[in-house]
């Protein structure tokens, strides 16, 4: 004979059981979470201190020179050739004239006012680029633009850059393919080190394994998460790039549709 | 496992991340159902999985990784709910409106009683709730149990059968509970 207590129990059991997973069920975790942990290990282990707010820190990496340097890592990081980006110009409040764009500057760059999922303009500098490959050395002009949504910035660059001096590596993978054009994105650590820092053998260790982005500036040494997309078109590079954005990679790829359908 | 462990004291981030991903879901929805704020449990899992990190050659016995763990992250929860208790968020306001309005729209009829069984389980005191948890949804032993919560074995086991006995009550006067308890 079953003992009714059992069963009773057996019951409830079930339903505790069911009610708790029935709470959790539609529950996603933030997908960007790893490298948040990454960088508090860091951090921690560095002993960086965290008594400033963080977007307090991002605003000396305004807009055309953060980006910029950003995608010229990136570009740099697999050939081992020294790469400089810098804007003298004040960042300008009205969306650029694509016509003086290409007078000027002659390339032809795709931007949108706003994206679908809420970033707006809020500024754009022309960026002036040294690339040296080799014995080559290249000099050309680029456009970056600001968008903000509440606190985040997002970063959009846009450089004339022939392929051969495009190459991500191998820790920068291609998410999806749109009409012929790969989309190339990778999510890392990035850390903004003074002039003439020396980077520690962990650090070499993390930038070789791509885990790890240095860029040089003025800086506190804090590292912060950092997501990029990229993608070439019509002779252009492309670059979408935000720190401690948290976006989903489906957001940012939705972001390079808009640029790749306007 | 055992080996992971002992490749992330050695500072490996490949063997932390694979960790992560094996712990990362259970840890979040652990931190939830203590919590019932999914901002908050977000930090709680970074917290705890940062400490883990941190801390993980402190770890003499790699086998009791996992009592280990769930300890660091119940303390860490039970902090957060504690601060939680003492602040009116409006974010969480907004969240449960959202939730609720999803399980409307839902329609579940299988788990009908659950939403009240639900709301019985979060008026438990914290540490009835938490063995129930660990209980039912982490499936740790008695025995875990009482490692994660450093309390005897006997201490686990009162407190399963209270908060059973507390659960069938409640849901007997409201009339929700099946026939047969």
């Amino acid at each position: 004979m079953i003992n009714m207590m059992d069963t009773k129990n057996n019951k409830i059991d079930e339903q505790i059981k069911n009610a708790l997973m029935q709470e959790t069920n539609n529950l996603e975790l933030n997908n960007n979470l790893f490298n948040k942990i990454k960088v508090d290990i860091y951090n921690a282990e560095n002993k960086v201190s965290q008594k400033g707010n963080l977007r307090m820190k991002r605003n000396f990496i305004t807009g055309a020179l953060c980006l910029s340097v950003a995608s010229a890592t990136v570009v740099a990081a697999s050939y081992i050739w020294s790469s400089e980006s810098y804007s003298s110009n004040q960042l300008i409040n009205s969306l650029p004239v694509v016509e003086e764009i290409e007078s000027k500057y002659g390339f032809s760059p795709k931007f949108v006012d706003e994206f679908s999922n809420g970033f707006k303009f809020s500024g754009y500098a022309i960026t002036n680029n040294t690339i040296n490959k080799d014995t080559k050395q290249i000099s050309f002009e680029g456009l970056s633009l600001n968008y903000e949504k509440g606190n985040d910035t997002i970063y959009l660059s846009i450089e004339p850059l022939s392929k051969e001096f495009i190459n991500y590596g191998d820790n920068v993978e291609i998410i999806k393919t749109i009409d012929d054009i790969n989309l190339y994105y990778v999510e890392n650590l990035f850390k903004v080190v003074p002039p003439g820092y020396v980077l520690t053998p962990e650090e070499e260790k993390q930038q070789l394994a791509g885990e790890l982005t240095i860029s040089f500036g003025d800086s506190d040494g804090t590292v912060e998460t950092y997501q990029y997309m990229s993608w070439t078109e019509d002779g252009n590079l492309y670059s979408l790039s935000g720190f401690e954005c948290d976006l989903s990679t489906s957001e940012m790829l939705s972001m390079a549709e808009d640029i790749i359908n306007e | 496992m055992i080996d992971t462990i002992e490749k992330i004291k050695q500072g490996d981030l490949k063997a932390f991340e694979i960790l992560f991903n094996e712990y990362k879901d259970k840890a979040f929805k652990t931190a939830y159902l203590i919590t019932h704020n999914k901002d908050i449990s977000e930090d709680i899992v970074q917290e705890t999985f940062t400490a883990c990190y941190l801390n993980i050659k402190k770890l003499k016995h790699p086998e009791y990784f996992k009592t280990w763990f769930y300890k660091i992250l119940t303390r860490n929860a039970w902090k957060y709910s504690a601060k939680l208790k003492q602040e009116v968020a409006i974010d969480n306001i907004y969240d449960k409106v959202e939730e609720i309005n999803f399980k409307n729209t839902q329609h579940n009829i299988e788990y009908f009683d659950n939403p009240t069984l639900n709301e019985e389980i979060k008026k438990l005191n914290i540490n009835l709730q938490t063995t129930l948890i660990l209980y039912y949804y982490n499936e740790l032993t008695v025995k875990e149990i009482a490692k994660v919560m450093q309390c005897f074995e006997g201490t686990v086991k009162s407190r399963l059968h209270t908060a059973r006995n507390k659960l069938k009550n409640a849901l007997a006067e409201n009339n929700f509970f099946m026939e047969g308890l």
